[in-house]
């Protein structure tokens, strides 16, 4: 297990590297720099930037360099000194700009998650159980309902009825009064009394598939022979269902538990426009809108750094949980 | 092969003065499909005593394991028993501790179960508590596939040692010193270690030992096997089959055995039941069926089955036509459209009644019907 995990590793940081590289190249592909952006928004503005300030700038972000020099700055400023680079557009060190947003980021995804894990595995194996009864069938309707409307439409919906009938604005983390004051328990009150319209709206989508994975995952256990060999020996029903067949039926599920991971911090980017919420998602989507390469650059190589440790970790967590994948590690 | 049991064998197993451990009667079973309803199970009666071994033979989709898994409620979706009931002695009243409390503290009615005679409880419609009390302690069941029939994902010492736990007031080191000795007493090698292996790391027949171990943890009165042997290699098979005789002459328990394999039956059964979609069509010791088969079902099974000194070149009868169609059974006899002596206006009409002489050799066929003859 040990060696497996250690070759894991290995590979792990060879696709870290191959990641970083296609990350940079990709953000240098569109046509332009953020120097150009610049100019273009002074240009709007009717201002003009000399060529000489413009040559200085592309000069000072290093931007007439060739890729590989850039690149190379980049990866190891950030291996060596943890410096993932300025940000152009906001002119403050890219690792703080995250860091300010990833608590709100990383707390919305944790408290989602936990929603849908509370709603959608007791429904999901309600609805296996109970396949084909009334209340499977309301799940069912429900659940594609979910998966079906966009999560943007909902945060809409949902503002327009705070505004319309509550007279209350669903958007943003603090009411107005709130916004500047020093924390309270007024303000932490506030701040609940609006996050869980964002969790809400999240985790509709996410239940609703989950309900209906859980759903199918179970059927598929639950009249294989051993429920049958464990109902023969005198079991009570709901113990056996909980010990044996949901407890297969979750396999699937840690084997995909890891790419939770980088949605830690992704910080669902839509809703959060949409709800005018200070996550990490409206960043990174205004990063690319102004070509801001380095914040985008580093924030997609989080990610897919998240992502690949998020990979290990549910294998890990599968061998944990399955002795048959824990078995065949140890062979190899 | 079929061996024909000798004489001393059947005599040494006398048990018509024992107890009834199960007694099945009009037990229907139904399968009610999207397209179809199936009668799986249609009013099948039974009687299996103390230290006797049933062996209930027939083709494939006859019934016998619906029938098997119906004796301990465990026919699932969208079967359903529709009729008749499952007699067993009633079992012993849960523990104190292991009987569970109410809400609030409140004492629970006591488990419902409707009352026989011969102080015996039928299961059918009976609560759960009652049939949880049977299932595993009274009645245990080892099934066809061994590969499956244990969950990969649990130890085997473990899932044997929650049989006993559940049924007998032991402590978890107690449990497992006699999961070792049960593993032992099934002939596995090294029991000490196998009781921490998980099933994917044991072979078919360890399984099938694993299966019949932890169906003897809790000392069942009634094992019943639905085909334990159809998975296996052949020589493996015999081995299972020797050793639940051994297991039976020890414990002094009963078998069911469901088979197909009446080569498997012959080696193990004292008496034997032959079902036909659904019914039983006939029942005796097993001797005496095999030897002088009444319903023409059971003759044209035993032609289709090699026997040994018959003449080289002769060709063995296979039982004529198909097993019709589950939705569309034939009316009267079900067997009539395959059989060589189907009268017209008789067989067509009614089920034939069963006829029994005075062995207690029973035949459900006109042909035996006194005022026929």
């Amino acid at each position: 297990m040990a060696m497996y995990v250690v070759r894991r590793v290995g590979l792990m940081l060879v696709t870290l590297l191959a990641i970083s590289i296609v990350t940079f190249w990709i953000i240098q592909l569109p046509p332009g720099d953020y120097v150009s952006t610049l100019v273009a928004a002074a240009e709007t503005r009717g201002e003009t930037i000399s060529v000489e300030r413009v040559a200085a700038l592309r000069e000072r972000y290093g931007l007439n360099d060739p890729f590989l020099v850039q690149y190379w700055h980049w990866i190891t400023n950030i291996v060596f000194h943890g410096d993932f680079g300025q940000s152009f557009a906001w002119n403050r060190p890219v690792s703080t700009l995250i860091w300010d947003r990833v608590g709100l980021s990383f707390f919305l995804s944790v408290s989602t998650l936990l929603f849908v894990w509370a709603v959608a595995f007791p429904i999901g194996i309600y609805s296996a159980v109970k396949q084909y009864s009334p209340g499977d069938y309301v799940a069912t309707f429900f659940g594609f309902v979910g998966m079906a409307v966009p999560e943007f439409m909902l945060a809409l919906v949902f503002l327009y009825i705070g505004v319309r009938f509550f007279n209350q604005s669903a958007g943003g983390l603090f009411s107005p009064e709130y916004v500047d004051a020093v924390w309270n328990l007024g303000k932490v009150l506030d701040l609940a009394s609006h996050l869980w319209l964002p969790i809400l709206i999240i985790g509709i989508s996410g239940t609703a598939g989950l309900i209906r994975t859980t759903r199918a995952n179970l059927l598929d256990e639950l009249y294989k022979p051993y429920v049958a060999t464990a109902r023969a020996k005198g079991l009570p029903e709901w113990k056996l269902l909980l010990k044996y067949p949901v407890r297969m039926s979750l396999s699937p599920f840690f084997s995909t538990v890891g790419w939770l991971l980088p949605g830690l911090i992704s910080g669902e980017t839509i809703i959060s426009i949409v709800l005018s919420l200070p996550t990490t998602g409206p960043l990174l989507f205004g990063a690319t809108e102004t070509q801001d390469m380095y914040l985008v650059g580093s924030f997609v190589l989080i990610l897919s750094a998240l992502t690949v440790v998020g990979t290990l970790l549910s294998d890990i967590a599968l061998a944990w949980w399955d002795p048959r994948i824990r078995h065949q590690y140890q062979g190899g | 092969m079929l061996q024909t049991p000798t004489s001393e064998q059947t005599a040494r197993r006398r048990v018509d003065d024992q107890p009834v451990v199960l007694r099945i009667s009009g037990l229907r079973t139904r399968f009610a499909l999207d397209d179809g309803v199936v009668d799986a199970v249609e009013g099948v009666d039974l009687e299996v005593r103390r230290g006797e071994t049933l062996a209930v033979v027939g083709e494939s989709g006859c019934g016998k394991s619906v029938m098997a898994r119906s004796v301990l409620q465990l026919v699932d979706r969208p079967g359903r028993i529709v009729g008749g009931q499952v007699w067993v002695p009633r079992p012993p009243e849960p523990t104190a501790a292991g009987r569970r409390r109410g809400w609030f503290g409140r004492t629970r009615r006591p488990p419902r179960a409707e009352e026989g005679p011969d102080g015996m409880v039928g299961l059918v419609g009976a609560d759960p508590e009652v049939v949880r009390a049977v299932r595993g302690k009274r009645i245990s069941m080892v099934f066809q596939e061994p590969m499956t029939s244990l969950s990969a994902v649990h130890t085997v010492g473990h899932q044997i040692t929650e049989a006993i736990q559940l049924h007998e007031p032991m402590t978890k080191q107690e449990a497992r010193e006699r999961v070792v000795d049960l593993l032992r007493k099934v002939g596995i090698a090294a029991p000490e270690k196998r009781v921490d292996a998980y099933p994917f790391q044991l072979s078919g027949g360890m399984r099938q030992r694993v299966m019949i171990a932890m169906a003897l943890s809790c000392d069942p009165e009634l094992l019943i096997a639905d085909e334990p042997t159809t998975a296996l290699d052949v020589t493996t098979q015999a081995q299972i089959l020797e050793l639940l005789g051994r297991l039976r002459d020890e414990l002094g328990m009963a078998i069911m055995l469901i088979t197909h394999d009446l080569g498997v039956a012959a080696q193990l059964a004292d008496s034997v039941a032959v079902m036909y979609l659904g019914r039983v069509v006939e029942r005796g010791d097993l001797a005496e069926v095999f030897r002088d088969p009444r319903h023409p079902y059971t003759q044209a099974l035993l032609r289709s089955v090699p026997k040994l000194g018959r003449r080289t070149g002769e060709r063995l009868a296979p039982v004529r036509g198909m097993v019709p169609h589950p939705y569309a059974r034939p009316s009267g006899c079900s067997f009539r459209d395959r059989c060589d002596h189907f009268i017209e206006g008789v067989c067509d009409t009614a089920l034939p009644p069963v006829v029994r002489d005075e062995h207690g050799h029973e035949v459900r066929c006109v042909l035996y019907q006194e005022d026929r003859r």
